[in-house]
């Protein structure tokens, strides 16, 4: 909490700053994290080639294939050749599917986004429903039982809970469906999403309720609080005014966080119930060792925890004027 | 009533690693004997009932949680060692160095675990080596903080600086002065990760990589199951509720080691009503 910030710099000049180094730090990671990942996979002892011509090809096939993937080139020249067209929005061919890579990678988004949205969004609401009924009745039976049951969901593995919604509500009861993804525009595709954001919603939803409990109830002892129900001001109004904005600080970037580590989080749900998302097309990736693929996807999957930890970093900021950017 | 998150931590922790370690020595049943009838429920015969081609699920969940354990316990040692060293030399030399191993871990954690887990797979193969180093690799930075922090305010107590004066040699300095110091923190932070550990190579069974069959594993056990949930729920229930409630424990027993071996951090229990502020140690890792 420094309180130079106001007096020594304008505002604006020290937030442009910040966001200028975050920018610069943020394409780095981008950066590091394709280099890395391009690095793992040019050390892999099978070749790409052969896997684009199958097994049975003649030695000419096999060599036209070496030389259109462009494989005798030293790594360097490959990465550099792949980063300039990446920039360029041409994130190349899938060795796996033979399609554009930047497809695919839009339609995994398509509905690993929402999934991540939806589940980010039940996690929330349930946090802060019972984090606040554990904060207000500190130490009382309540608060034993929601942090009994929290404790319980943030340790039962998310896809068994994934197979056990499934079995219930879509295999017993027939109400939901039990997997696949018609794609947008079809009536009812949002059911199709239900039961994998409930599965992935417990243990974030549970994480989030510690959270807020923790940070609410640190907040209700503070001084300003205790005024403010000297002054007279109803409980009510004490905890959602006065209390949960100040408690929301560190919770908001939790939940950042949560939701940029979703969208390779899903990757275990989603072949529970095989949603083509992002974490589809990464395993089918994986296990063809398709590099142009990958790449995409792990970058964009860093890139989604990098930049909301920024993001969160911006809004500390709005909503506590007693941090200054540096 | 201040110690029941650990003794019911302990005793959770205790029953699931005491299933798998009694299962090195017997077993209730040949875990690949088939013939039996399929899907029965749980009876006494099998307490967890049979799966689909009748074999017994508590001699499978029993034999499963082998590859489990060890991978998991294997990926802590493995990553609480290189994270403690590289996170105590960060911290004790200092500078650009320390900076940067310190930035490689913090690289590490934007990295999403499972998607590094898979690339591995598929330099490494799909087998056990594989696996272990990926989740091995997630629990360098978790150490690595807490040695670093450790490390750093260590280093101006007088106790440490005393011991410099009289000679004490760097490593002597390290290894006999500082990290009996971070024992606790150390061992606190070891048992949430292996909780995220024994999570993770479930996750990552799921998904075929790890042990292969015909050999169990929970994991795989779980997806398995998922195929035949229309005929029997049972096969699904509990390979998961087994590794569930050991996570559990093991998580109970970290948040209990915290509060028995640290009283400063005055940790919100439930049936504390002292609200602490903030904690210093190990809480299980964010999903």
């Amino acid at each position: 909490m420094r309180r130079s910030g106001r007096a020594d710099a304008l505002p604006g000049t020290v937030m442009l700053r910040f966001v200028l180094v975050r920018a610069a730090a943020f394409g780095l990671t981008l950066f590091l994290v394709a280099l890395a990942v391009f690095l793992l996979l040019t050390v892999i002892p099978g070749d790409a080639a052969r896997l684009v011509v199958g097994p049975e090809a003649t030695e000419d096939a096999y060599r036209t294939a070496r030389d259109a993937l462009g494989l005798d080139r030293p790594w360097p020249a490959r990465f550099a050749d792949w980063l300039g067209r990446a920039l360029r929005g041409d994130l190349g061919e899938s060795l796996v599917y033979r399609w554009p890579v930047a497809d695919l990678v839009a339609r995994g988004l398509s509905v690993t986004l929402p999934l991540a949205l939806m589940s980010t969004g039940l996690a929330l609401v349930a946090a802060l429903a019972f984090g606040v009924l554990a904060a207000v009745r500190l130490g009382g039976w309540a608060d034993l039982g929601v942090m009994a049951v929290a404790q319980l969901g943030m340790a039962l593995p998310e896809f068994w809970l994934g197979i056990l919604l499934m079995g219930y509500f879509a295999v017993r009861l027939r109400v939901l469906p039990s997997g696949g993804f018609p794609g947008w525009g079809r009536p009812g595709a949002l059911a199709y999403l239900v039961l994998p954001a409930l599965a992935l919603a417990l243990p974030r939803g549970a994480y989030l309720a510690r959270m807020v409990r923790a940070t609410l109830a640190d907040v209700l002892s503070a001084d300003y609080i205790r005024a403010a129900r000297a002054r007279g001001v109803p409980e009510r109004r004490l905890i959602a005014r006065h209390a949960l904005r100040n408690a929301f600080v560190p919770v908001l970037a939790a939940l950042g966080l949560t939701f940029g580590r979703l969208l390779a989080g899903t990757l275990v749900v989603e072949n529970v119930f095989s949603l083509p998302g992002m974490g589809w097309f990464a395993l089918a990736a994986a296990r063809g060792r398709d590099l142009p693929l990958l790449l995409a996807v792990a970058v964009i999957a860093a890139g989604a925890v990098v930049a909301v930890s920024t993001l969160a970093d911006l809004a500390y900021g709005l909503l506590d004027p007693r941090i200054r950017y540096r | 009533m201040r110690h029941v998150g650990l003794a019911l931590g302990a005793l959770l922790a205790a029953l699931g690693v005491g299933l798998v370690l009694v299962g090195l020595l017997w077993l209730p049943a040949d875990p690949n004997a088939l013939g039996r009838q399929p899907f029965a429920p749980p009876s006494l015969a099998h307490p967890m009932g049979t799966d689909w081609f009748g074999r017994d699920v508590l001699a499978r969940v029993m034999a499963g949680g082998r590859a489990s354990v060890a991978v998991a316990a294997g990926a802590v040692a493995v990553g609480g060692l290189v994270g403690t060293v590289l996170g105590g030399l960060a911290g004790y030399a200092g500078g650009v160095l320390g900076e940067l191993a310190m930035r490689v871990s913090d690289f590490l954690l934007a990295f999403p675990a499972v998607l590094l887990a898979l690339l591995l797979a598929a330099v490494l193969g799909p087998g056990l080596l594989g696996v272990t180093l990926a989740i091995a690799l997630f629990q360098i930075p978790f150490f690595a903080r807490l040695a670093h922090a450790g490390v750093l305010s260590l280093r101006e107590r007088e106790f440490v600086v005393a011991a410099k004066a009289v000679g004490v040699g760097n490593i002597r300095l390290l290894l006999r002065h500082m990290l009996p110091n971070l024992a606790s923190p150390l061992l606190v932070q070891a048992t949430v990760s292996l909780a995220g550990a024994l999570l993770a190579e479930a996750s990552l069974g799921y998904l075929g990589l790890g042990v292969q069959p015909p050999q169990p594993a929970w994991g795989r056990m779980l997806r398995e199951a998922q195929t035949y949930l229309a005929r029997s729920p049972w096969p699904a229930v509990f390979p998961g509720l087994v590794l569930g409630l050991t996570v559990l424990g093991l998580n109970l027993l970290g948040d209990g080691l915290r509060d028995l071996l640290d009283p400063a951090a005055r940790h919100l229990t439930p049936w504390r009503r002292r609200a602490g502020r903030g904690r210093r140690w190990a809480a299980p890792s964010p999903p």
